[in-house]
């Protein structure tokens, strides 16, 4: 869940403006344009299912304000004139996407045939019934050509993520991996190679570490929220042998817990600026892009911001590495992906022209289309890995920085825990429970073992109610 | 124009269990300058808001030259009044709010402005048109507010203390002019005071009212002479005048224990033989000197002239001139 | 006395800073490129553009339909609820009404409810009259908070300008409406701008209930304004003239409202506008 948006799209902004299109009228003319467009449908044709099967239906899909929708809406007209469907886009806010979601799938009321879910959803969305499983679709050769839409091509750890008791959910559309990204130049100064170990990161950070010079060790998101701090913090908590369930009990102080934390603790309070307890991805990109970290974890996306003329200076300075290992000797990267589930409340016909829209939208076609393919936005949170690893992607990426595109890919590939965050339908307050201890601890409200235990203390209430 | 008359009878007003006027009956003769007198919470403001149509009546009825108007909105009654805090719409100039009546009923634009002439000239206020209330001394808003009720050449004029925020001289000054425009006007005006040096100077007739009653109706000249109830006659005169139980030490010669002696302190006479009296205060007025005397336990006031000046201190004798004495029932308040 | 008016202008001056400051920081962060607003130490001296404004107003992010959107859901409520509350506030500060205190209570009450707590019943009412996403939805809902809001503020207002100056009116044949319209109206006239600019902004600046019951149909600029905080990066710069041209609206009605405001205010002070 991080940064593309890039020079494409400013420059084909520039295009419009120069094309002196009309100032109020501008947006409404522009996507005119676009609809005009002449649509290339051929090679989803070659699908040996009948895409027309739910001419007619009209559905609206919530997703975020973001580049790589933005990608994805700009190629809708070729869904409608593929399947006669039509579909109108929500863009709804980060922070309430979860819950408009939740109020439309509660009340059944079906306004979103499908929407950006979070993977850490899916349970909630399961045990209510509130989206169908689609293992059911896939299987069906009315609606899935298994051999054009290849699933097992889609990255295994997001598709895990999105499934539930061997169910899968939702289909992933886009996403990242979470990486070391360093400033090679400052690295090479010192002699130093990206760390392996979490205890050589530290090394690192702190050789590196001149906060004279504005220039700081290392930093993670300090943040408190579910997808800020709770989205690294497990990493580290997997990466030191941690479980989250002892013998079906979720446990948040074990002593692998207690030992992550005062890793984490101990590193952003001793090399990270003193404002990252507010600090989000955006706002570790903007640092880093203007040279004040040395080193930090985060999504591998962040690399478009940071290579963004117009923002960064530290292009060609760059270099990316997989997660270090930690005690436990794994390396554990987060897991996300925007999926779209298929929403139980539709009435069948509906439901098959959504799940039309899904196939589209995450085949290998359009993925390549909203990418590399792409005149516009070029997403870099490709969904299959055949596609990560092609020549083109690779050239798309090739000014990124060193090694962007192995330490992708292998951690996608190698890194991801299906364990890497506790999976269960009361997720959204357990996360924000955990949070609010992270943050408790990093801020030095409360010792690591102080803010674990009451954490506990109130998700054993909330399991309990 | 033609003056109204007005006739309340059996008004009946309660507040909830509170009784604000127990039957009133009244009738007012067209062309009348007639005031509503009494201590506050008496009664006479409500029953001239009654006649003005903002009060309702619990019973009875209010004629207004012979029509009913009980009922009737207070803008169809023909009726203007003058406030007592004078009710000037701050946001009009003084022409906008000399003219407001006659631009409500649409009168036409050359009317209402010879109309607003006239009346600023006769209050004296033609200069102050273009200004806006709060420029205004109290004097001038109350002419204001004077001229905004004859603009319209009402049947009946309703004037609510106004002259209580006028200081002394002005006051008196009003008073004057207020009785003459009244009369150049030839309306029949219904004026409410607690004054009653106003009423008594003011009126043709007036009524008393005394705790939501109509205690006495008369000229002014009647109901100082004669005042109808104990209560009328201590609350008329100033000082009011002396009340002495009946049979009190001293006095049990003059009437029965069952009465009511009331003698104004005018009547009362230092003198060689009579009543053993202390002189607790004097107060000097110029031509005038006001004298608390104790007879045992009851104070008499006298009203001498400075020439009978006693000493305070001293022991004196007085006399109550018979021929003014009132007498009162002692059971009923009433005059004997 | 002279040391004393230093230090009350020094307090003066420090209180507007306090005031302005953000304001100003976003202006001028609105005229800088991205790459000026995050240099370090802030740069003072930058050759401001108007790129960011073009950016807003025209283009794929333009938030121009967002602008429209909430001034005709601010709009709307805020004449609605005067439409409304005006009569009603009147009535309440006349009437000897026996619910009155009970009334005012439960104005303050609705002010009081954690509007988390309403949004998903309002959000289930008006799916189940298909009224989500509509600007007949989104003004309903408003005018649940706006109108005990504006009748309650209003009623304060009106109790202030004394019976005896309607009854006046009603004597010189003025009749209900027009004594409301000729002499109360007017003379609550800073009131009454003062409760349309609280309504107005309220509605203005509401974001919750606009993102959950709003959608692509009724879109206030506070929920387009994230278009520009996306998952991917802060566009600091275009969110910054997002939110000056966002705030613009709001200024110009304080500022055609503020001469009502400030007479409004003095009128009750000097003299009691010629009543006393």
């Amino acid at each position: 869940m991080s940064g593309k948006i890039s020079d494409e799209v400013l420059k084909s902004r520039r295009k419009v403006l120069a094309g002196g299109v009309a100032m109020l009228g501008a947006p409404w003319v522009a996507r005119f344009a676009n609809a005009q467009a002449a649509v290339d449908i051929g090679p989803y044709q070659a699908a040996k299912v009948n895409w027309r099967q739910a001419e007619g239906e009209k559905l609206t899909v919530a997703v975020i304000p973001a580049g790589y929708f933005d990608a994805l809406i700009n190629e809708a007209p070729t869904f409608q004139a593929l399947t006669g469907v039509e579909v109108r886009f929500e863009k709804v806010p980060p922070g309430q996407i979860r819950q408009k979601a939740i109020l439309d799938l509660s009340s059944k009321t079906g306004t979103y045939a499908t929407h950006a879910a979070d993977p850490m959803y899916y349970d909630l969305y399961a045990s209510n019934k509130w989206c169908d499983p689609i293992d059911g679709m896939l299987g069906d050769a009315r609606l899935t050509d298994a051999a054009w839409f290849r699933n097992d091509d889609i990255i295994p750890a997001w598709r895990g993520a999105n499934t539930v008791a061997g169910k899968p959910y939702g289909v992933p559309f886009d996403g990242e991996t979470t990486v070391q990204i360093y400033r090679k130049d400052l690295y090479a100064a010192k002699g130093l190679k990206p760390a392996e170990t979490l205890d050589d990161l530290v090394k690192n950070s702190a050789a590196i570490h001149d906060p004279n010079n504005r220039v700081w060790g290392g930093a993670m998101r300090g943040f408190a929220g579910a997808g800020q701090n709770m989205y690294i913090y497990p990493s580290i908590f997997r990466a030191f042998g941690g479980d989250w369930f002892k013998s079906g009990q979720l446990v948040l102080n074990s002593p692998e817990g207690v030992a992550a934390l005062e890793w984490y603790v101990n590193l952003l309070t001793k090399y990270s600026p003193p404002a990252v307890r507010n600090w989000n991805w955006p706002d570790l990109a903007d640092a880093f892009s203007q040279g004040t970290l040395g080193l930090y974890v985060d999504s591998n996306t962040s690399a478009s911001v940071l290579n963004n003329p117009e923002k960064s200076k530290v292009i060609g300075k760059i270099g990316y590495a997989r997660w270090p290992r930690g005690p436990s000797g794994k390396r554990v990267t987060s897991i996300w992906n925007w999926g779209f589930p298929v929403n139980a409340a539709l009435s069948e016909k509906a439901k098959r022209a959504t799940w039309l829209f899904i196939t589209w939208a995450t085949s290998a076609e359009t993925q390549a289309r909203t990418s590399f393919r792409s005149k516009g936005i070029k997403r870099l949170g490709i969904n299959r890995l055949p596609q990560l690893r092609s020549q083109e992607f690779a050239a798309m990426v090739k000014d990124y920085g060193d090694n962007y595109l192995q330490a992708t890919t292998e951690s996608m590939a190698n890194d991801a825990d299906v364990q890497w965050r506790p999976r269960m339908p009361q997720w959204p307050a357990v996360g924000e429970t955990m949070a609010t201890a992270i943050q408790a601890a990093l801020v030095g409200q409360k010792k690591p073992k102080e803010a674990l235990d009451e954490a506990q203390g109130r998700v054993a209430q909330i399991l309990k109610g | 124009m033609t003056a109204a008359s007005v006739q309340m009878s059996g008004i009946v007003k309660k507040h909830g269990a509170v009784t604000a006027l127990a039957g009133i009956d009244l009738e007012v003769r067209p062309g009348e300058f007639f005031s509503l007198l009494g201590p506050s919470g008496s009664g006479k403001t409500t029953t001239l808001r009654i006649l003005a149509g903002l009060e309702s009546v619990t019973e009875g009825r209010v004629l207004l030259s012979g029509k009913d108007v009980t009922n009737a909105e207070p803008g169809e009654r023909d009726v203007a009044m003058v406030f007592q805090s004078y009710a000037l719409y701050p946001h009009m100039t003084v022409s906008e709010n000399i003219s407001f009546p006659l631009r409500m009923i649409h009168e036409k634009k050359e009317e209402i402005e010879n109309a607003v002439r006239d009346a600023a000239a006769r209050v004296r206020i033609g200069h102050l048109l273009d200004r806006k209330p709060g420029q205004l001394s109290g004097g001038q808003q109350q002419r204001v507010a004077l001229a905004r009720a004859i603009v319209r050449k009402p049947a009946l004029f309703l004037l609510d203390e106004p002259l209580s925020n006028l200081d002394a001289k002005l006051r008196l000054e009003t008073r004057v002019e207020l009785k003459r425009l009244q009369r150049a006007l030839n309306v029949t005006a219904v004026y409410v005071t607690h004054d009653q040096e106003e009423a008594l100077s003011l009126s043709d007739r007036l009524a008393v009212f005394m705790d939501g009653r109509i205690v006495q109706v008369g000229t002014p000249e009647e109901v100082f002479s004669k005042p109808a109830t104990v209560d009328v006659a201590g609350f008329l005169g100033n000082p009011p005048m002396n009340l002495i139980p009946g049979g009190t030490e001293g006095f049990q010669s003059l009437k029965g224990p069952d009465v009511i002696l009331g003698i104004r302190p005018s009547a009362v006479r230092i003198v060689d033989e009579g009543v053993h009296a202390t002189v607790t205060m004097v107060e000097a007025l110029g031509e005038e000197v006001y004298a608390d005397l104790m007879v045992g336990e009851l104070l008499v006031r006298a009203r001498l002239r400075e020439g009978e000046r006693p000493a305070e201190k001293a022991q004196v004798r007085i006399h109550l001139d018979p021929t003014a004495l009132h007498v009162f029932d002692k059971a009923t308040g009433k005059r004997l | 006395m002279k040391a004393r008016n230093l230090v009350l202008l020094a307090i003066a001056v420090l209180m507007m800073l306090v005031w302005t400051f953000p304001v100003l920081w976003g202006l001028v962060t609105s005229l800088k490129t991205e790459k000026d607003v995050l240099a370090y130490p802030p740069s003072v001296i930058f050759e401001p553009t108007l790129r960011n404004y073009a950016d807003v107003f025209r283009g794929s992010q333009s938030i121009v339909p967002n602008l429209i959107s909430s001034v005709i859901v601010s709009g709307l409520t805020t004449l609605l609820t005067m439409i409304l509350a005006i009569p009603a506030a009147y009535a309440l500060s006349r009437l000897d009404l026996p619910f009155r205190k009970g009334a005012g209570f439960y104005v303050l009450a609705t002010q009081m409810l954690p509007p988390v707590g309403l949004v998903i019943p309002y959000f289930l009412i008006l799916r189940r009259i298909g009224w989500t996403d509509t600007y007949q939805g989104l003004v309903l809902v408003y005018l649940t908070f706006a109108l005990p809001f504006a009748i309650w503020l209003l009623v304060s207002y009106f109790e202030e300008i004394p019976r005896e100056m309607e009854e006046a009116a009603l004597l010189d044949r003025a009749g209900r409406w027009r004594a409301l319209w000729h002499v109360i109206l007017p003379q609550a006239k800073g009131g009454i701008a003062v409760t349309v600019i609280f309504v107005f902004l309220n509605s203005w600046n509401e974001f919750l209930f606009a993102v959950v019951l709003g959608g692509n149909n009724v879109r206030p600029v506070t929920v387009a304004m994230f278009n520009f905080i996306s998952l991917e990066q802060t566009q600091w710069a275009r969110l910054a003239a997002a939110a000056m041209a966002g705030m613009a609206p709001v200024i110009i009605l304080g500022l055609m409202a503020q001469k009502h405001i400030v007479k409004g205010l003095t009128v009750g002070a000097v003299k009691g506008g010629g009543r006393r």
